[in-house]
């Protein structure tokens, strides 16, 4: 039985995590703690808190492993600026003094953090990213994929996962990479990689295929599922910051779009397009994979998991049926990968229960919620379990927007009912104002709905017995409820759907439930409770200046329930731990 | 609760005058320090790293041929706590 603390950090969305005995005890990203988006910076309040959350110092832990093998990556940046040479010069200027101050010494930096007595190991990227999907899903045996922009020298992996044993069987490396193609295509479209690729997915319905067949030019995709990059439109080591050469823009006929500008119809069509390409080279490394492995099972985990309309694809155009994505795709579930990896692979307990929920961060309690928001003189109504659902469900069905705060913080970009801001559905207007007056985003992205899982498959084109518990599945609405839930359906008639049972959050569950016999409908628009630009909030307090400084008329922590006005200003400093 | 790196809560001793002395002379030396960095790096990139990239190039490490196929096979990863002790 060993206790082992999982670390991801140095390149973004630093995270950690903490597993006893097999069992997941705490994982959160740093970004929520330090209120800095992406911080990749070493995870010292998220290992805190994780330790706190099991009630054990650092020195009983066994062990604490990193999520990859930092040499084996400088390696990779070494080679591919030699490769690249001269082009090269200035990213490996740019890059190099952080790698010899801080990014080389990660096992040192640890040693810090956790002291001398635990053993300090070093997981592979992939291979962490591997484990946070195979060792969390539901599976004792299933086919892996794992895709990501990059990690050591990987993008990709495929193997087999039986019992608790993990067989990666083969690789596509470094420079051709699925996430670099589509970041690249991010950056084209005037988006931030590493940040917007959200966006590219949503603005996709908006437009035609048009380009498609021009960017299946930059992609080889093989029929046993590899594939590899035309390397003459990208320049990933290179000079070209943006990640493509001139050659691209010769073969798209239009010019890269600046940050910020108007978006137009070839900017649409350009990401449907990518989008489309996209989709097809995931449905053929799943099929591969069911054709290798013999098995409907399939768990994918690293950043491209996150494209949940592919996701979607692989259940309707492929054998697989059971699919499992890791709800934290990214880097920051690879700490937690690599913590379930060293716990059930090297230290060899048993596996105990599948990861069922995402709610692994930092908890309010009802008293917490009560006495933070009294600490800030906020005018509040503690309510009973019936009261709190009921005026809560009645505040929805009467279109206003409510913020939601209860139990312990989701693990991952996505918030699942934890740490959401809730609305109407049914609304016409609730899209417009929920991006103008509380999201201060883009006006075509999209709301993901909440739906009781009974009750799914009566809304959405998913087989009963599909369950998206982490919102990374894009399914069709079905036809005849489009129009009258307009404010979860986008502009191609589907939606991000997450499944709720009532186990893992029954407050949540039970609301659905009432906003079902109030309105009609048991789904309610879910959206991250934060503003653009900022990590979702952790914290009553947090929760509380979010709630002040936007257009939300609800606020709901644990069973607090208030109103505006409010007799409170924003705190001249904000309020949560600052670094 | 764990407390973990007590030396970087250490607070400051000095007067406010001092501080911001000591702050103006880290500045000036980060950004002396960065110039220099930069010009040992280019260096070092300019005699070392592009004539060895010379050498790297003939090896395909970015598998630029076109006829190479997508996956590579990965070897078997033995799951002992000494092939994880280690950072590469």
């Amino acid at each position: 039985m060993a206790t082992v603390l999982g670390l991801s950090f140095d390149y973004h969305d630093a995270a950690a995590a903490l597993v006893r005995d097999g069992r997941i005890v705490a994982a959160v990203a740093e970004e929520r703690l330090t209120r800095r988006k992406h911080d990749a910076r070493l995870p010292e309040l998220a290992a805190a808190y994780c330790l706190k959350e099991a009630g054990i110092s650092a020195e009983s832990l066994d062990a604490a492993i990193f999520y990859e093998k930092p040499l084996v990556k400088f390696e990779r940046i070494l080679t591919s600026a030699m490769a690249s040479a001269p082009a090269s010069l200035a990213p490996f200027v740019r890059a190099m003094p952080n790698w010899m101050v801080e990014k080389l010494w990660a096992g040192d930096r640890i040693r810090k953090l956790v002291g001398p007595k635990p053993a300090l190991l070093y997981s592979e990227h992939h291979l962490s990213h591997a484990a946070s999907a195979f060792l969390a899903s539901p599976f004792d045996r299933a086919a892996i994929l794992t895709l990501d922009g990059v990690g050591e020298w990987e993008t990709a992996t495929m193997g087999i996962g039986e019992g608790s044993a993990i067989r990666l069987e083969q690789s596509v490396r470094f420079p051709h990479s699925l996430g670099l193609l589509y970041s690249t295509l991010t950056a084209y479209l005037g988006f931030r990689v590493n940040d917007d690729e959200w966006k590219v997915m949503g603005l996709a319905p908006y437009g035609k295929p048009v380009y498609a067949d021009r960017l299946r030019q930059l992609i080889r995709v093989d029929p046993d599922g590899g594939f590899r990059l035309d390397l003459d439109y990208f320049d990933h080591a290179g000079a070209a910051r943006r990640g493509f050469t001139p050659k691209l823009e010769a073969l798209l006929g239009f010019p890269p779009r600046t940050y910020e500008s108007e978006i137009e119809d070839r900017h649409r069509d350009l990401a449907r397009s990518i989008q489309r390409v996209t989709e097809e080279a995931v449905v053929a490394l799943a099929r591969a994979a069911h054709t290798r492995y013999g098995t409907d099972a399939l768990c994918i985990a690293g950043g491209v998991g996150l494209n949940s309309v592919a996701n979607w694809k692989i259940l309707e155009q492929t054998p697989i049926r059971r699919l499992f994505v890791q709800p934290a795709c990214g880097d920051d579930g690879a700490a937690l990968g690599a913590a379930l990896l060293a716990s059930h692979v090297l230290y060899g307990d048993p596996r105990r229960e599948p990861m069922a929920h995402a709610y692994w961060g930092p908890g309010t309690s009802d008293a917490d919620a009560a006495r933070a928001l009294a600490a800030r003189g906020a005018r509040f109504e503690v309510l009973d379990e019936a009261a709190l659902t009921a005026r809560t469900a009645r505040a929805i069905a009467d279109n206003q927007v409510v913020g939601w705060v209860q139990g312990r913080m989701e693990f991952g970009p996505r918030a699942l009912g934890a740490r959401s801001i809730l609305a109407n559905p049914q609304n016409p207007r609730m899209k417009e104002i929920l991006n103008e007056k509380i999201k201060f985003r883009e006006s075509f992205r999209p709301f993901a709905p909440s739906v009781l899982r009974e009750a799914a498959s009566t809304y959405f084109e998913m087989p009963p017995d599909t369950d998206s518990p982490f919102m990374l599945l894009v399914p069709p609405v079905r036809p005849a409820w489009r129009d009258r839930l307009p404010g979860i359906t986008h502009a191609d008639g589907s939606g991000r759907v997450q499944t709720v049972e009532r186990a893992p959050n029954p407050r949540y569950h039970d609301l659905i439930a009432e906003v079902g016999r109030l309105s009609g409908i048991p789904i309610v628009v879910n959206t991250s409770f934060n503003v653009r630009g900022e990590p979702i909030v952790g914290t009553p307090d947090e929760a509380l200046n979010c709630f002040l400084r936007t257009g939300m008329d609800v606020l709901v922590v644990g069973n607090c329930f208030l109103t505006k006005p409010q007799p409170l200003a924003m705190p001249e400093a904000p309020v949560g731990a600052v670094r | 609760m764990t407390e973990i790196h007590p030396s970087a809560r250490d607070e400051s001793i000095y007067s406010a005058a001092v501080k911001s002395a000591w702050d103006a002379i880290l500045k000036a030396g980060t950004f002396l320090g960065r110039i220099q960095a930069a010009v040992l790096l280019t260096l070092a990139f300019v005699l070392v790293l592009w004539p060895l990239g010379l050498l790297v190039r003939l090896q395909d490490p970015l598998r630029r041929r076109r006829d190479l196929p997508g996956w590579i096979p990965r070897p078997p990863a033995t799951p002992d706590l000494k092939r994880f002790g280690h950072p590469f």
